[in-house]
């Protein structure tokens, strides 16, 4: 069926409305071509009651390697690479995030906690069947918001990933040239196999927490820890900006963007909107979260 | 103007992208989600950016580009007071927060060597196209060496 963007029902006062009328010409076309057979639906196995008070705090001590001042959780810290004098190395063989197994969603997910004792927190996961969605401090609009971006992503990111199959065709090379400035044989892997590591990561539980209003300076973030030579990355946190961002497209973009983060390790070494991002080398570029993000709509 | 603003563009990494202008978009405004694009010119363009990695500050950094579009060649300037053609600054995160291409103050050219321009600017953005976070007016100054 046609992908809905949703309009106003049920939305909370202050957000904006995700209606096609918000969307600027030329992404109309994106977003009418965006399909999906199945809609998100909470599974009630997952459902935890709120805490009195709606604490956050862990109990019990922290487990190793932990750290207080960064939220723990989600679908689960990976090593992907290490610092070595001063940057960013990724570890050669660095797995996808692992397959779904059988148990049920939110079990999958208290395993792979970072944290020992009882989370006082309330959340659930939400699936379409085929993508699970691990949701913090979410109501029910935002829970929406979050599936239908993460289910274009999806699809966005199986487009881009299918594109590349024939690099060469104009609108491919073109983004290819626009994005990461070559189309290079090793470019075009490199491209392929990250955004690969990004949609594997939709095969597992996405964890996502929900910002408060005090976190207005970006669209959303993952929090970056470097314990020793590891790098560790933290859930996917969405900021009220994103919600309040009419357009579905910069939605999806800002998903592609964090899940580069979180789940290719990549950097912020230019935004799109900086002169700079034309300037990027290959080397640069593919190392760049935005990049990744742009290429994928623009090979679309 | 304050101190702390004095400071503020010395931060900035500064490049020179000779015979370069940039290339304004038929409406003369760039939208949030346009991307700055560049277009050979007569004259030199000066590119002061801040863009500290993610990986040093563990969340989303935010960058600010400004960029010096001058009415003439610096090799042709002696030291005084620089014209500005146009400017664009732009900052924000992966979220465009702020434009502005209005600004008023002063470009000084204060030294030329066979290495660099030392110039020192005193600069307040002015009626900013995009303004999310409400900055308003914005001041940035400081003294910049512009290598050759």
């Amino acid at each position: 069926m046609t992908f809905e963007l949703r309009g106003s029902t049920g939305r909370s006062p202050g957000l904006s409305q995700n209606t096609e009328a918000s969307v600027t010409p030329g992404k109309s076309t994106l977003v009418s071509q965006l399909d999906t057979a199945s809609s998100f639906a909470p599974a009630p196995v997952a459902r935890k009651e709120a805490a009195p008070g709606g604490t956050r705090a862990h109990l019990g001590t922290l487990a190793e390697g932990s750290h207080p001042g960064v939220q723990r959780g989600g679908a689960g810290k990976r090593r992907i690479g290490h610092i070595a004098g001063g940057k960013f190395i990724r570890d050669t063989g660095a797995t996808p995030a692992p397959a779904p197994s059988s148990t049920p969603a939110a079990t999958r997910h208290e395993g792979a906690r970072a944290f020992v004792g009882t989370p006082s927190v309330a959340d659930r996961t939400i699936s379409d069947g085929s993508i699970a969605i691990r949701l913090k401090n979410e109501t029910d609009e935002q829970a929406e918001a979050v599936a239908t971006a993460i289910s274009m992503a999806s699809m966005v990111l199986d487009r881009a990933i299918g594109r590349l199959g024939d690099p060469t065709s104009p609108k491919v090379a073109t983004a290819l040239t626009k994005n990461f400035h070559s189309t290079q044989t090793a470019v075009v892997d490199r491209v392929r196999s990250t955004l690969q590591s990004i949609r594997s990561a939709f095969n597992a539980t996405i964890a996502i927490e929900i910002e408060g209003a005090d976190r207005n300076d970006a669209r959303g973030f993952v929090p970056y820890e470097i314990s020793g030579d590891v790098v560790i990355y933290g859930d996917i946190h969405l900021c009220p900006p994103w919600f309040a961002d009419p357009d579905p497209i910069a939605r999806l973009r800002t998903i592609i963007h964090e899940c580069s983060h979180k789940f290719a390790g990549t950097d912020d070494i230019a935004y799109h909107w900086e002169g700079h991002y034309e300037l990027l080398t290959p080397d640069d570029a593919v190392e760049n979260a935005d990049s990744y993000a742009w290429f994928c709509l623009e090979a679309f | 103007m304050a101190e702390p603003a004095r400071a503020r563009l010395a931060a900035f990494e500064v490049t020179l992208r000779r015979a370069t202008r940039i290339r304004w978009p038929a409406s003369g405004v760039y939208g949030p989600e346009d991307r700055v694009a560049f277009d050979p010119g007569i004259t030199d363009l000066i590119d002061l950016r801040y863009a500290p990695s993610r990986r040093s500050l563990g969340r989303e950094p935010v960058h600010e580009n400004l960029l010096i579009e001058l009415a003439q060649p610096l090799s042709d300037s002696v030291p005084s007071l620089l014209r500005i053609h146009r400017v664009l600054y732009r900052a924000g995160t992966d979220r465009l927060t702020y434009q502005s291409t209005q600004v008023v103050g002063t470009l000084t050219l204060v030294e030329a060597t066979p290495d660099r321009y030392v110039i020192d600017a005193g600069l307040s953005l002015i009626n900013p196209e995009i303004d999310l976070e409400h900055r308003g007016t914005y001041p940035l100054a400081g003294r910049v060496a512009v290598p050759r």
